[in-house]
């Protein structure tokens, strides 16, 4: 179960790092004691083979608005469906790419990503991974649902 | 000579920062269409010139593989180059989409020179770092 765990927080956050990192210009870092008051939440499912599962991606604003700014280069603040779009978009890419890392010859149908606004607050649960991530422009969480690989 | 570009995203962001790299690429575009889902690019092929495709696949209504396999049906619309640009970057899932006819797989998160050489690839054009710059009655030289 150990090696799970550090197999699906391992792929996890190298997925991470490489979408916001290629994408949003932005670093991230794992952290002990990130924020837990988020602003919005975004949330994709898969399923392939035998495995199945969900990510959310819980956001602060200031982080959901500076990526915005920098995938699409804007000056002003972003609007609410373009920071919306902007954070569907990175869960689906993390996804994609956490998919890619951990069963890289198996091919998996993603859901539509769901966008919702202030989130529930994470519960601690044995079927649920949880990674914090801070970076100068704010904090990220995600927690990841995974079927026994 | 200049193209016409179809990206096909549901994701209007994407749409944008595809099309911005497509044009800082120096890639000589005549027109941008965009369409949200396979079902909008059917509609829009079948009514304008198109030269490329640049789609996603995992979309609301009509996904990236229902088009595709949609104009391979279609006499008109089956040897119009499509790149398929996605988060699902599974051997299998790229042999499928190749299989199916797409000209091109591209893995999100892409890197800007990735579509660059995608698109000169596929349309065939060489890619000197010049092409796409602007010189006098000398555009289509590169071909």
């Amino acid at each position: 179960m150990m090696e799970i765990t550090e197999k699906i927080k391992k792929a996890t956050l190298e997925a991470t790092f490489d979408v916001f990192e290629k994408m949003f210009f932005i670093f991230l870092e794992p952290s002990e004691d990130a924020s837990d008051d988020y602003d919005m939440e975004t949330c994709i499912r898969f399923r392939g083979g035998c495995l199945s599962g969900s990510i959310r991606m819980l956001f602060t604003k200031s982080l959901a608005e500076g990526m915005t700014r920098n995938l699409l280069n804007l000056d002003a603040a972003p609007s609410e469906q373009q920071t919306a779009d902007c954070v569907k978009e990175a869960v689906n890419m993390v996804c994609g790419n956490f998919l890619s890392i951990l069963e890289g010859k198996k091919v998996f149908d993603l859901s539509i990503p769901e966008f919702s606004g202030k989130p529930l607050k994470y519960i601690e649960n044995p079927g649920f991974h949880k990674v914090d991530l801070i970076s100068d422009e704010g904090s990220l969480c995600l927690v990841i649902g995974i079927s026994d690989p | 000579m200049a193209f016409n570009v179809l990206i096909v995203d549901d994701s209007s962001s994407m749409r944008a920062v595809i099309k911005k790299i497509v044009t800082l690429s120096g890639f000589k575009v005549d027109q941008f269409f965009e369409a949200q889902n396979g079902r909008l690019a059917l509609e829009l092929l079948s009514r304008t010139w198109i030269d490329i495709v640049l789609s996603d696949l995992n979309m609301p209504e009509m996904g990236g593989l229902e088009m595709l396999a949609a104009m391979k049906r279609d006499n008109l619309l089956k040897d119009i180059p499509v790149i398929i640009i996605t988060t699902e970057g599974s051997d299998e899932r790229k042999q499928m989409v190749c299989t199916m006819g797409a000209r091109g797989f591209i893995k999100k998160p892409f890197l800007p020179e990735k579509v660059r050489e995608m698109l000169y690839d596929v349309l065939g054009v060489k890619d000197d770092g010049n092409y796409g710059k602007d010189q006098e009655g000398d555009s289509g030289s590169d071909f």
